[in-house]
């Protein structure tokens, strides 16, 4: 029971992460590489702002630890994605086409380089452990089953605020630029601005799937936010299919079930890892040759 | 003072090494336009040639590196006329293209992985010798890498200034279509540069892998250094690659000298960033190519 709980949440935290994607890269129609990275400063933002308990051994090797009590963590896990993305926006967002792939690629490895080697604020390597449980009521969460609920309604929450985003004036706009931008300019819709809105929304919302990440595993490091997760999340968004409403959850589905299906296979755990990048690597080259606009999806890629 | 002389001159013997690597993408960039990220693929399997024949095989070395290299070009060849030739049938985009390609990087990676493992290999050698030249050292190894990129490189832009072939493949890039209505071959001419790319990768392949060794996940690295060299220099011209492969090596010895070798890569990626942002088509790029609205 608590490994089907296990697996809902992570579609949960997963759900969360390829519909914000959806927003630049469906929507918007720019391919995005560096959603890990703001996944990642997110999860960070909350593990600090909650890992300076009393007692805590991680709190003595870093410079900055607090910890604040409930929504704060979350603000911030959500306002520290948004304002990189902001700045880093500015730059990336110069670019279209394979240029912005390569500019997201760049600031993907930055981002990792600067969690991997700011070894005072971030421990390096050893990553952050003994983040502290959830506590809702004085009811602290500490197993999938307790987490389920409490995840379940954020992902929904966010869902439907992304869906309202998607069909807002402001959805509609990001299509209009996707499909013609010089026609979309034309009748007033400024492509930076509305891209660089599109881009600090989806990363905002990276965080909040961070910040759920780091509280619900409660160990993170580096390796859980690199170029290859970010491959990992573009992927899940292209094989489900980007562009609407049904397209990610059925790529996050997939996604998350393939490695237990692999897993229930019996492959070796040294032959495992490769086989399921094997895997992932084929999904990609043959999507793009089969069906360019993923399995449900709408925008062809 | 001596240290900055020797961090120039290590600079310079990685820098032939980068330079050979961007000259390899930018040739596939500029003619086919295909940001071609299996690139890293072809650079690891390269790598992998060379260990299976001179430590696995035991052939000579020489021999060893001459059939990789040409393996290297069959690669290429292989890659052009199995993969992307059919993308281009099907008339993909060049986002398609990309994810594709990344997606072919993403299975050699891990075929290698499985067949040979994730550990470092490394060939076994006698420790290399020392040349002093003044203040500097460079060891017997660096030198070799140092002179056969650089006249590997002299051989290529000869021949791309004077051969007529070599001056057509150029001229791909510049229009696909009027190219076809010469009735020259577009399929032919592009196999062609993917046979002179796979052979170009193969050759600082073979010289680190004989240096320091290799494992199944160097290529996204040595593929963003080589992307990185191509689009710092800008995509036009063909020495702007080998100049942009130089900066990228000299910046990084400047990095480890300063700062430590973990930050090479954020500064890679800093400076091409802050040299798009002015020069959107590289320091020596002569059109605009980012934004063609």
């Amino acid at each position: 029971m608590d490994y089907l709980a296990h697996l809902i949440n992570m579609v949960a935290i997963y759900a969360i992460l390829a519909y914000s994607l959806n927003l630049i890269t469906g929507y918007g129609g720019l391919l995005n590489i560096c959603h890990a990275g703001f996944y990642g400063i997110g999860a960070y933002a909350y593990a600090l702002s909650t890992s300076g308990y009393e007692g805590s051994v991680v709190a003595q090797r870093l410079t900055w630890t607090a910890d604040w009590p409930l929504p704060f963590p979350w603000i911030l896990a959500i306002a520290a994605p948004a304002t990189l993305a902001w700045l880093t926006g500015m730059v990336t967002l110069r670019f279209r086409g394979d240029f912005f792939v390569f500019a997201t690629l760049g600031l993907q490895m930055i981002l990792f380089a600067l969690l991997h080697n700011l070894t005072h604020l971030s421990n390096g390597p050893f990553g952050i452990y003994g983040i502290p449980p959830i506590e809702i009521f004085g009811v602290k969460i500490k197993t999938p089953i307790h987490a389920l609920p409490f995840y379940g309604t954020i992902a929904i929450l966010s869902f439907l605020a992304l869906k309202r985003l998607f069909r807002s004036s402001f959805g509609l706009s990001l299509i209009a630029l996707r499909e013609d931008s010089l026609a979309a300019s034309s009748i007033g819709i400024e492509a930076k601005r509305q891209f660089l809105r599109a881009f600090i929304l989806s990363a905002a919302f990276a965080g909040i799937a961070g910040a759920m990440f780091a509280a619900y595993i409660r160990f993170i490091d580096p390796s859980s936010f690199n170029l290859k997760e970010s491959i990992f999340i573009l992927t899940i968004l292209l094989l489900g299919g980007s562009g609407n409403l049904k397209g990610p959850i059925i790529g996050v589905a997939i996604m998350i079930s393939l490695p237990e299906a692999l897993r229930f296979l019996g492959l070796p755990d040294s032959i495992a890892a490769n086989a399921r990048e094997i895997i992932y690597g084929i999904t990609l080259a043959a999507l793009m040759y089969f069906r360019p606009q993923g399995i449900g999806g709408y925008y062809k890629v | 003072m001596e240290l900055a002389l020797q961090l120039i001159a290590n600079g310079i013997v990685t820098g032939s090494l980068y330079a050979l690597l961007s000259t390899a993408f930018g040739l596939v960039y500029r003619t086919t336009n295909i940001f071609h990220i299996a690139y890293g693929g072809q650079f690891v399997l390269s790598c992998y040639f060379y260990y299976t024949l001179a430590a696995k095989a035991e052939i000579p070395l020489i021999a060893a590196a001459t059939a990789s290299i040409g393996l290297s070009a069959l690669l290429g060849w292989t890659i052009h006329s199995f993969f992307y030739r059919h993308l281009f049938k099907r008339e993909c985009s060049s986002g398609a293209i990309l994810v594709a390609s990344l997606g072919l990087l993403i299975i050699i990676e891990n075929l290698v992985a499985l067949t040979f493992g994730n550990e470092t290999k490394i060939i076994p050698r006698d420790p290399s010798k020392l040349i002093e030249l003044g203040p500097i050292n460079v060891s017997a190894i660096q030198a070799t890498q140092a002179i056969i990129c650089s006249t590997t490189l002299a051989l290529l832009f000869i021949s791309l200034r004077h051969s007529r072939l070599m001056k057509t493949i150029l001229a791909i890039g510049d229009n696909p279509a009027l190219f076809q209505s010469l009735k020259h071959s577009l399929n032919k001419h592009q196999a062609l540069v993917f046979v002179i790319s796979g052979s170009l990768i193969a050759i600082p392949a073979i010289l680190i892998t004989h240096d320091t060794g290799t494992n199944p996940h160097t290529g996204m690295h040595y593929l963003l250094l080589a992307a990185v060299g191509t689009l710092l220099g800008g995509k036009d011209k063909a020495f702007s690659w080998a100049l942009g492969g130089f900066a990228i090596a000299i910046a990084h010895s400047l990095i480890i000298w300063q700062f430590s070798s973990e930050w090479s890569e954020t500064g890679t990626f800093s400076i091409l960033l802050i040299i798009l942002l002015f020069r959107p088509s590289g320091i020596f790029g002569t059109r605009n190519r980012v934004e063609e609205i």
